[in-house]
This record gives structure tokens, sequence and C-alpha cells, in this order.
């Protein structure tokens, strides 16, 4: 069962993401801010990391540059999740490091794609 | 027409009657003219007349020759050379053909009875000839006096020929030239002549008081009694018509007059006593005159008539009156005293026409002080000089020659002419003439310094620094300035006089007209009928009368007039000159510009008031949009988290619900999820308006095939097609292929328009249809959406595209929707370079039509793509050339042609995009073409030149000249202002130049090349001064033609506006010949430069070249390489 890191800190959306992707047969572990997020990386060693961009205490942005930075966390895939679809965000995003991204509000079909194919390319 | 031709006959008769008179009167005098030449030739050779009779034919004096001859003293005279003696004629026939030594054979009785013949041997008139004294006497009484009074006399006639007073005139001048008479008078026409001399002389005093009667107007009381004047007039017309046929009779039939010599010789005193009594009477009658309600300027004339007609009748009278006393003419009198009197009597035929002739009478003492002031003004050392040597002259006359007075004399003049220096004639100048050389002065103070060097920024201040010197000039009554209001020209300065009760001079009036046109001041004078104040309309004139103005000062620039300057009378109603009134013009011009420059200045402030008020305006307003944006993004981004709740929790539930079969829960749940859907599009939109309002929207470009795009697309409308039982078609026509755009917001507006189409279309098609397209080489991709739905009229097609609106107020209760789609539809589509039109029919349905370029560009493109393009051979361009040109050829042509030359080069196509992209990338050199579209390329070249950053950016001016040039600078070693002053020239010339004749022999001065002769001569005459050698030229073409003939100036000193050939094309010319090339040129120009002219000259404008130049690029490169040298640190820019 592929493990999944949320990094979100708006409780409803972690929450319903959450379970969502769990009734879809994954597992997931939360985080509400950046630094969390990248400590449990390193202790959960997750399949694929789903993050906000918009964190507080460290960015998304910070923390998956922090992440890809280190060696034992930058295999993991990082979907950075943005709030809207602006380009700027994109770019930021794409330039932190993150190997995809999605705009909220979460489509999960085409969410649970793109799970899928950086999870396959990683195995 | 019938009075027109009465006129005319009229005016034919007077000319006629004019004609015949003169013929008369001149030929008499020139006959008698020749005789008194003679006479006074011949006294030697010519006989005296032996003895003097009565009328009675009885010796009453006789000569020595005679009594020698056993004559005596009471003869009685019966034949003279064998003829009876009948009268004068028979003497004089003798007399006049004999020779001294002849024999007269004179037959006489003696009163005892006896007859005695006696042969008289006739002695010479005089025995020595006579002496210069004696013949100017004669010149001056008898032949110049006669001649000024006829010549004067009949030229008023011709002049004035309808004016009675003119006639009144001639009659007292033909009295006037007989005044004076030689006795004893023997030539042709004796009997005539005589007769002719004294009626005229007798009825001299007939004019004398009819001319006090009718001068200026018929008197009153002569009206109400007009016989008192014949009282008067009989007697003397009786006497001279008895004396003058008494003179006929004498000459042959003396004893038909012997009866009534003695009642004749009392008629003679008599007439005498009324000559003295007319003149009195007429100096009476014009003083008397002098008090009448007469307008100034008649009582002017009066009081001239009255002064001059004392001077000159004075003299008169003390000799008519000797004459009376002592019987005996004027010859008995000194010439000294004599000449001067009779020369004074002359001065009143030209009072007399002085006062009928001109235009505006002047009080004498003013025509006095005048004449004085201008004709010696600055010239009082020549004035002085002429007056030695005519004193040496007439001295010289007089006296005969004494050696010791001519030299003492000539010792003074050459004395004179050694000692006085130009600063001891200048210093004469302002003691004699003070008054007028300080008018002077202080005019051409005013003229040259004060106006030119002060701005004025405001019409009072201009004002306020130009009425004083005026007034200081001419200390006029008044100086008013009338200036253009809405109802007219009103006076508006001195501000003391806003509140008169002045009238208005309409702008659109005969007065403002005439001087527009003539633009030069003009003289106020309402008593002369040929004035132009008459022919205005009488409104005009009225208010010329009411403002008291005897010059009017116009200004104008540009044939339109902006004020008016009115002086009044001055102190002794003395007149204005012409010099002051040429001064007065060229302070006219000045203070014309002046005023000009004020009201620009004035006009400038309160437009960037308005600018800067509107700006305010504007940056308010764009602030505020900039709140409602950000409030508006904000919003909706708090909008969309709890609604990303409810569409993420009923989705969630949605799937929970199927799996677990709970169809009714999962029915509701998706209409929840739907309505959150739906809410959250509406949110999106209001965000994307919000974001472009705020500027904020950007495109994201990527590279996506059509196909995908389309599928994608057609995916996500679907079910909203079929909402409405609607069918979906699709046509792509070929079009497939890459494209490069931003795809999300071209799904967007396809979204939009499909989502639009479905919802007002039911049961219908709608259509995509995908076409390609080629326009001006770039490939467009076109997406139309069709529907057979309601479609709209064209009123609602054209609100279509606004934020808020949608086709009709009463759509959105019916349809739905925000309206915004369209509008940011069409937004999306123009930030990619594209657009959406429509084409709708009511009732049949809708077109929409997007159209994007296939490869979308971002708007900065062009930077890109022009470095990615001049890197130089090693990498490094040579600098960076900015081309304003609105041609693409041009553009073309210099792109390819200066990149192959390792310069970096950035085209613009208009003035806006040129001055936006020389902010941005700061070139070293611009090429500016003069006619852009949306700008003048002087603008350009302007605003380029207030940038501070951009100001020493050299630019070359590409303009579409004919002739071929390779100059790269038109050579300009400086300019100055007009009008020249001597300082600033003597500082501007030296400057360029050694002292004059430094150069040796090869020197050939300088050349002054203007068509404004005024300024020209004045330029020259100051380097006159300064000792330079000056040629002059009118235009560019005289000034060539001087050049050709090899004499090479040290220096030339240029107008730019000439006529034939102006200033710029005479130094493209100079500047083509080798020889010329070097002579440095300073441009003197007018304040009012032209745009154009002022702009070459400030803008370091390094060259004007010939857009058609093959070699143009070599030549900007040359140019771009003299700038790196001269400025090594800005080669090239990053």
């Amino acid at each position: 069962m592929p493990k999944i890191l949320l990094v979100e800190d708006n409780d409803m959306n972690s929450d319903m993401l959450s379970r969502r992707l769990t009734r879809k047969g994954y597992q997931v572990v939360l985080a509400t801010d950046g630094l969390q997020g990248v400590t449990m990386a390193q202790s959960e060693s997750p399949d694929l990391i789903l993050m906000d961009m918009s964190l507080p205490v460290m960015t998304g942005w910070d923390a998956t540059k922090n992440l890809k930075a280190d060696p034992n966390t930058k295999m993991i895939p990082v979907i950075a999740l943005t709030a809207h679809a602006m380009s700027t965000d994109r770019e930021i995003a794409l330039q932190a490091g993150c190997d995809d991204f999605d705009t909220k509000p979460i489509e999960l079909n085409r969410l649970l794609e793109k799970i899928e194919g950086l999870l396959q390319n990683k195995v | 027409m019938a009075t027109h031709a009465v006129q005319r006959r009229r005016l034919i008769a007077a000319y006629s009657i004019l004609f015949t008179l003169g013929a008369i009167s001149f030929s008499i005098q020139w006959v008698y003219a020749k005789y008194i030449i003679n006479f006074y030739r011949t006294p030697t050779t010519r006989v005296a007349a032996p003895f003097e009779y009565t009328s009675g034919k009885i010796i009453r004096s006789a000569r020595s020759e005679a009594l020698n001859a056993d004559l005596e003293i009471g003869d009685e005279l019966i034949s003279i050379d064998g003829h009876e003696f009948t009268g004068d004629a028979v003497i004089q026939e003798s007399l006049s053909k004999a020779h001294p030594g002849d024999l007269l054979q004179v037959a006489a009785s003696r009163p005892d009875g006896t007859t005695v013949h006696a042969n008289v041997k006739l002695a010479a008139f005089r025995t020595s000839p006579y002496r210069l004294q004696d013949w100017l006497f004669a010149i001056v009484t008898l032949l110049f006096v006669p001649a000024v009074a006829l010549l004067l006399g009949f030229g008023l006639v011709a002049v004035r020929p309808r004016d009675l007073r003119a006639w009144l005139v001639l009659a007292l001048m033909l009295s006037f030239s007989q005044i004076y008479y030689l006795s004893g008078w023997n030539g042709p026409w004796h009997a005539f002549v005589q007769a002719y001399h004294t009626f005229a002389a007798v009825t001299f005093s007939i004019w004398l008081v009819l001319l006090g009667v009718y001068f200026p107007e018929r008197m009153h009381w002569d009206q109400k009694r007009p016989w008192i004047k014949w009282l008067f007039i009989t007697p003397v017309l009786l006497i001279a018509c008895v004396a003058s046929t008494n003179d006929v009779l004498a000459q042959n039939h003396l004893e038909l007059v012997a009866d009534w010599q003695s009642a004749l010789q009392f008629l003679q005193k008599f007439q005498t006593i009324l000559r003295l009594l007319s003149i009195l009477l007429f100096l009476f009658i014009l003083s008397i005159r002098t008090r009448e309600p007469f307008g100034p300027d008649v009582v002017r004339r009066l009081k001239t008539l009255r002064r001059g007609a004392t001077i000159s009748l004075a003299p008169l009278f003390v000799l008519i009156a000797r004459s009376l006393v002592q019987g005996s003419g004027i010859s008995g009198l000194p010439t000294v005293i004599a000449i001067p009197a009779i020369l004074l009597v002359d001065l009143l035929p030209c009072t007399l026409a002085y006062v009928i002739v001109v235009r505006r009478a002047m009080d004498t003492r003013a025509l006095l002080r005048q004449s004085i002031k201008y004709a010696f003004a600055r010239r009082s050392a020549r004035i002085l000089r002429f007056f030695l040597i005519t004193l040496l002259f007439v001295t010289v006359a007089l006296s005969g020659i004494p050696i010791a007075l001519v030299l003492g004399f000539a010792s003074i003049i050459v004395a004179f002419e050694i000692t006085s220096t130009e600063q001891f004639r200048e210093w004469m100048d302002r003691r004699l003439f003070g008054a007028a050389y300080r008018t002077e002065q202080t005019l051409l103070n005013f003229v040259n310094e004060v106006l030119p060097n002060s701005s004025f920024k405001e019409a009072s201040s201009l004002f306020q620094s130009i009425l004083p010197p005026i007034e200081e000039a001419f200390r006029p009554s008044h100086v008013l300035v009338l200036l253009e209001t809405e109802l007219g020209f009103r006076v508006s300065y001195p501000a003391e006089t806003l509140a008169g009760n002045f009238p208005v001079l309409p702008i659109r009036s005969s007065a403002v007209e005439y001087l527009v046109e003539c633009n030069q001041p003009q003289l106020v004078y309402f008593d002369d009928l040929n004035s132009w104040v008459h022919r205005l309309y009488r409104e005009d004139r009225e208010v010329l009368r009411t403002l008291k103005s005897e010059v009017v000062l116009p200004l104008v620039r540009d044939n339109r007039l902006l004020g008016i300057i009115s002086l009044g009378s001055r102190a002794y109603d003395e007149p204005y000159s012409r010099t002051e009134l040429e001064l007065l013009h060229v302070a006219g011009v000045q203070t014309s510009l002046a005023l000009e420059h004020s009201f620009l200045v004035g006009s400038l402030a309160t437009e960037i008031t308005e600018r800067e008020r509107k700006s305010a305006e504007k940056d308010a307003a764009e602030q505020a949009n900039k709140t409602k944006s950000d409030f508006l993004a904000r919003m909706s981004h708090e909008l969309r988290t709890p609604l990303n709740a409810i569409i993420g929790y009923s989705e969630m539930l949605v799937d929970q619900a199927e799996d677990e079969g709970d169809e009714d829960l999962g029915v509701d749940l998706k209409k929840i999820r739907s309505a959150g859907k739906h809410l959250l599009s509406l949110i999106n939109s209001i965000l994307d308006i919000s974001k472009i309002e705020a500027g904020k929207m950007e495109l994201y470009l990527e590279t996506f095939t059509v196909d995908k795009l389309i599928s994608d697309t057609l995916t996500i409308v679907q079910p909203l097609v079929s909402q409405n039982q609607n069918e979906l078609g699709y046509h792509h026509n070929h079009v497939a292929g890459p494209m490069v755009a931003d795809l999300v917001k071209i799904r967007q507006i396809l979204f939009n328009l499909i989502s639009n189409a479905s919802k007002f279309t039911k049961n219908g098609t709608i259509t995509l249809d995908l076409q390609g397209e080629k326009r001006q080489d770039v490939d467009w991709v076109l997406f139309k959406v069709s529907d057979t739905g309601i479609g709209m009229t064209p009123e609602q097609c054209g609100k279509l595209f606004q934020a808020f609106e949608q086709a009709d107020s009463s759509t959105t209760s019916k349809y739905g929707g925000t309206g915004l789609g369209l509008a940011i539809s069409r937004h999306f589509a123009r930030m990619m370079g594209g657009d959406i039109t429509v084409e709708s029919e009511f009732g049949k349905g809708t077109t929409f039509t997007v159209a994007i370029p296939r490869m979308v560009s971002l708007p900065n493109q062009v930077r890109a793509h022009a470095e990615s393009k001049t890197k130089g051979a090693n990498g490094q361009p040579l600098g960076t050339i900015l081309v304003i040109d609105d041609d693409p050829a041009t553009r073309e042509i210099m792109q390819r042609e200066l990149a192959a030359k390792d310069v970096r080069v950035v085209c613009a196509s208009s003035g806006e995009e040129g001055l936006k992209k020389a902010r941005e990338i700061k070139p070293d050199l611009i090429t500016l073409d003069i006619l852009l579209q949306d700008m003048d390329g002087w603008q350009v070249l302007s605003t380029l030149k207030e940038d501070p950053v951009l100001a020493n950016i050299p630019v070359v001016i590409l303009s579409m000249m004919d002739q071929k040039s390779k100059e790269t600078s038109i050579g300009v070693s400086e300019y100055m202002v007009k009008p020249a002053d001597r300082a600033q020239l003597s500082a501007l010339v030296s400057k360029y130049l050694d002292k004059p004749g430094g150069h040796g022999s090869d020197s050939h001065g300088l050349l002054v090349v203007d068509d404004d002769e005024v300024n020209r001569s004045l330029v020259a005459r100051i380097l006159g001064e300064l000792g330079w050698e000056v040629h002059q030229a009118g235009n560019g073409l005289e000034a060539l033609a001087l050049l050709s003939t090899g004499r090479i100036p040290e220096l030339i000193l240029l107008d730019l506006m000439m006529p034939e050939m102006d200033g710029i094309t005479f130094l493209h010319e100079i500047r083509k010949s080798p020889q010329w090339r070097d002579i440095p040129v300073v441009v003197i120009t007018s304040k009012d430069l032209t745009e154009t002219e002022r702009r070459l000259l400030n803008m370091n404008v390094v060259g004007l070249l010939e857009k058609k130049s093959s070699d143009l690029a070599d030549l900007i490169q040359d140019i771009v390489g003299q700038c790196n040298q001269q400025d090594p640190g800005r080669g090239v820019h990053a």
C-alpha cells in the first residue's frame, strides 16, 4: 500500500483529501506545516508527497527545496498543490523541484492519474 | 452718376484755367527774367535815358549829356529821332537800339515858343559792371521770390483743385510775384507786362483780405453781411483798373492820361495805404479766428498761419510804409538788411501752402523744435560744419573776397574737423539735442535690451515693463493697451483704466482688419479726409475718437491681431516723426512676440494644471480600481476555500453513496456538487476580471497540438451541450499541428463560447469549426463557434464584450450567468495577439470567431529577438541602434544592413514605441524618421531631449531629402537670437576670429546673409563699427553668388528663414564645397524660430541624412564609431 504524505494546513481540505485517498487504497500521513512536512518525510519515508504551497512556518516552496537537497528524501516525488492556476505559482513550484503540480480545487480523478504515473515511474 | 460727371467737368475746367493762367504768368516771368539778366549783364554797353519827363511831356530832370546838348528843364518834347513823341514807347524804341556815344535827335519847344533841335550824345547806363551783391539782390527780389510764389501757388491748386482757398492763395501768389518790380523796365510786351504787373500788385490787398475771410471757413459776419468786404474790395479793384489802363495808355497816348496824373498819384498813395491796411486786417482777422471754436487741428493751422504771416508780412509792411513816406522803393536799403527781409517775406507763401496742404498741422513751436531735433539729431557736427561753410560763402558774396576772413573761416573748419572725435560728436549730440537723443536712446535701449532680454510669463508684467519706456520716450497724454477679450479689443492696461468706461473695438471690425493688413504704427488724423481713419466704419472711427488716439500700434503675429497700443497726443501737439514711428514699429514687433510668448506660457500653465488635475484624478481612479481588484481577488480566494470543501466533500459523498448503492442520496449530493461548481466558476470569472483590471493577468505559453486542445475541450463541454438537447459538430479542416499559446486560456475561451452557445440554444446544433489562415506572413488559427440559437440584434452585439453586460439585462434572469465570460475571453484572445469577433442574426443564430496566432509571442519578445540576432563576430556588438521608422521596408533594410556590421539593432514602428524602447535599452544612437504615423518626428526628438537620461543620445534624422548629401553635420558653429546687439556680436565674432585685418591682405571680412534689410544693415553697421569689412546678401542664392566670386569670408552670419534659398539649404550647399566647407557659420535667428529650426539647432542633431542614400548604413556606422570614440564608457549597454 503506497504511503502518501499530505502536507496541508487547512484542516478541512486535509481531512477531505486524506479520506478520499484512503478510500482509494492509499496510506495517508498528515503534516500541517512545511517544517513538519520535511521532518515527516525523513521519518516516515513516504512514497509520494502532496505539498500545498502556502504553508505556515515553512512554505511549500522552501520545504520542497529542502527535501530535494537532502539525498535521503530527494527521490520522493512531490506534487505541488497550487491555489489557483497562476503561471507564477506553477513556475515557482517546478523551480523548487516539484515533479508535478495540480490546482485546487482538487479534481480527484486527475490527481489520482498524476499520483499513479509518478509512483509507476519510481518503481 | 450725373454729379460725378459734373464734378469731372468742373475738375477739367479748373485744370484748364490753371493751365492757362500758368502759361501766361510763367511766360511773362520768363521774358522778365531774361530781360533782368540782360539788364544786369550790360550796364556799360546800354545807354541811360538822358532825361525824365512828366506826363505833360515836359522835361522834369536831365543828365549832363542832355544839358550839354542845349536842352533845358521845362522844355516840352515834340519828337525823338524824327518820330512824334506820343509816349514812353517812342523814346524807348530809340534807346533800346542805341549804344553809348550814339546821337539822339530831340526836338523840343521852349516855354517861350522857340523850337530847339538838339543832338544828345548818349552816355552809358553805368561806367562799371554791377557788383556781386547787386546781382544777388536782383536775383533774390526779382527772380527767386516770384518763382517761389508762383510754384507754390500753382502747385497748391494742382494738388487741391476743388479747394476755393487754394485758388485764393494762387491769386495772392500771382500778386505776390509782382511785389518787386524793376523800375524803368522797357523789355518786350512792355505795355502788357506793365499793366499785368500793376494790376497784380494792386490786387494783393484784395486776395489777402479774402483769404482772411475764407480761411479756414467763411466768417460768420461775412455770411450775414457779405457786402462789408466789398467796401474794401471795390476801391482797390477800381484803382487797379485805372492804374493798369494808365500804364497801357502812357505808352503811346501820353496826352490822354496827362490830365489825371495828379489824381492818379493820389490814388497810388491811397492804394499803398489800403495795402498796409489789408495786412493789418488780415493779421487781425487771423487772431480773431484763433479764438473761434474750431477743432485743435484748425486752431493749430490758424496759429501757424498767424505766426508765419506776422513774421513775413512785418518786413513787407515796413518796406511799404517806408516807400510811402520816402517815395522810393526798397533799393535804398543796405543789401545785408534787404535780402534777409525779402527772404523772410517768402515765408508767407510757404506758410500758406503748409496750412492748406498738410494732413495734420503742427504747432509752429513743435514744428521748429522737431525740425531742429531730427534734422540735427546725431548730426550736429555735420550741421555745424555746413553752417560755417555757408557763412563763409555769404561773407565772400556780400563783401567781396577778404582773404583774411576766408582763411580764418577755413582754418576754423579744418581745426574743427581735426579736433572733433567720435566721442566729441556724441557729446555734442547729447548736449545740444538731448531730448531727441534721449528719445531715440530710450527706444533703442527698449528695443535692443529690455525686450529681448526679458522673458515675460504673463501679459501684465510685460506691459508693466514696456509702457514706462514708451511713456518716457514720447510723453503722450496716454498710453493704452487694448487686448482681445470675448467681446472684442478693450482697454486692459494700465490697470487703473480698467474701471474707465472705454468703448470696445469688435474683433471683426474694419479697424482690426486694416491694422492686421498694414502691421505698422498708424497715425490717427481725423482732420485729414484722406486718412485711413475715414475708410473705417463710423463706429470704429468713433472708438478711436473716444480713445483720443493719435497713434495706434498694432501687435500682430501670424496675421492675427493680439492687441493694440494706443498713444495719445504729445505735449505742444508735437507729431510723431517718421523715425519714431519706425522705432515704434520695431518695438511693436518685439512686443507682439513677447505678448504671444506670454500667452503661450499662460495657456501652457493652464494646460499643465489641467493635466496635473487629470493625472491626479486618473491616479485616484486607478488606485480605487486597484483596491477594488485586490479586494475582489482576496475575497474570491476566501470564498474558494470553503467552496473547495463543499465540492470536495460532496464529491466524496457521491463516491461513497455510489459505493453503497444509495441512489437517492447520490442524486441530491450531485446537485450540491454541481451548485458548488457553478458558484466556483462564477467566482473564478470575477477573479479573472479583477486580475485583468489590476493588470496581473499573465500569459503562460506552452507548445501543444491543436488536436489535444480540441479533444480536451470537447470532453469537458460535451455534458453542457447535451443539457439542452443540442448536438455538437466539429470540423477541423486540417489545422492540426503544433501551436504555441496559453493552452489554459484558449481552453477557457472555447469553454466559455460553447457553454454560452448551449445556454442560448435548444434542440439545435453547436459547431466548432477550425480553420487555418495566413495574414501578413503570420499563421493564424481560427476557432469558429456557431449555434442555431436565439441570435442577437446589432445593438446587442455592440455591448457584448463589455464586462458585466449581457445582450439584454432580461437575459440574466432567464439564462443566468455573470456576463463576464465574453469580456474575459476577448481579453485573453487579445493578450495572445488575437481577437474575438461576432456575427449574429436575431432568431437565426450566432457565430463567434476566435483568431489566435499559431505562434503567440510575448510582448517583450522583440527585444529578445533583437538580442539574439545582434551578437557580433567576436560576440560583442559595436553598439546599439534604435531605429524609429514607420516604414517596414526601411526598418528591414536597417536591420539587415546594420546587423551585418555587428551593430545591435532594435526597431520601433511608432514614435511612442520608439520612446518606450529608448527608455528601456538606452541605445548608443537613434535614427529617427521625421514623418511618423502617430506623432511628428520632431515631437519624438524633443521628448527624447527633454529626458535627462536620453538627452545625450545622438540622433540621426532620416528625412526624405532629395539632394544627395554626404554630410554628417550641418556644421553650425553657434547661433544667436535677433535682434543682434553690439556687445553680443562683438563677443561672438571675436570668439571665432582675430582682430579685423589680422589675416593680412587675403582677408575678406564677414558675410551677413539675411533677408530682413533692417536687421542685416544693423548687424553690418555694428560689425562695420568694430572695424570689419562686411558683405551683405539677401538670401542663400545671393550669398552663394558672392562666395563664388572667390571672396571667402572669415565668418558667415546666417539667417535661417529667407526667400529663394533658406539658411539650411545654404548650409548644405556650402558644406559640399571643399573651399567653403571650413567657413565658420553663426546662425542669427529671430526669436520666433520655427519648431523645426529650433530643434535642428538645439538638439544635438549630429546629422541630417538622406533616406535614399545607398550607403546609409556606412554613414551610421561612422557616426556610431565617432560616438564611441568620444565616449568609450558608453560603448555597449548590457
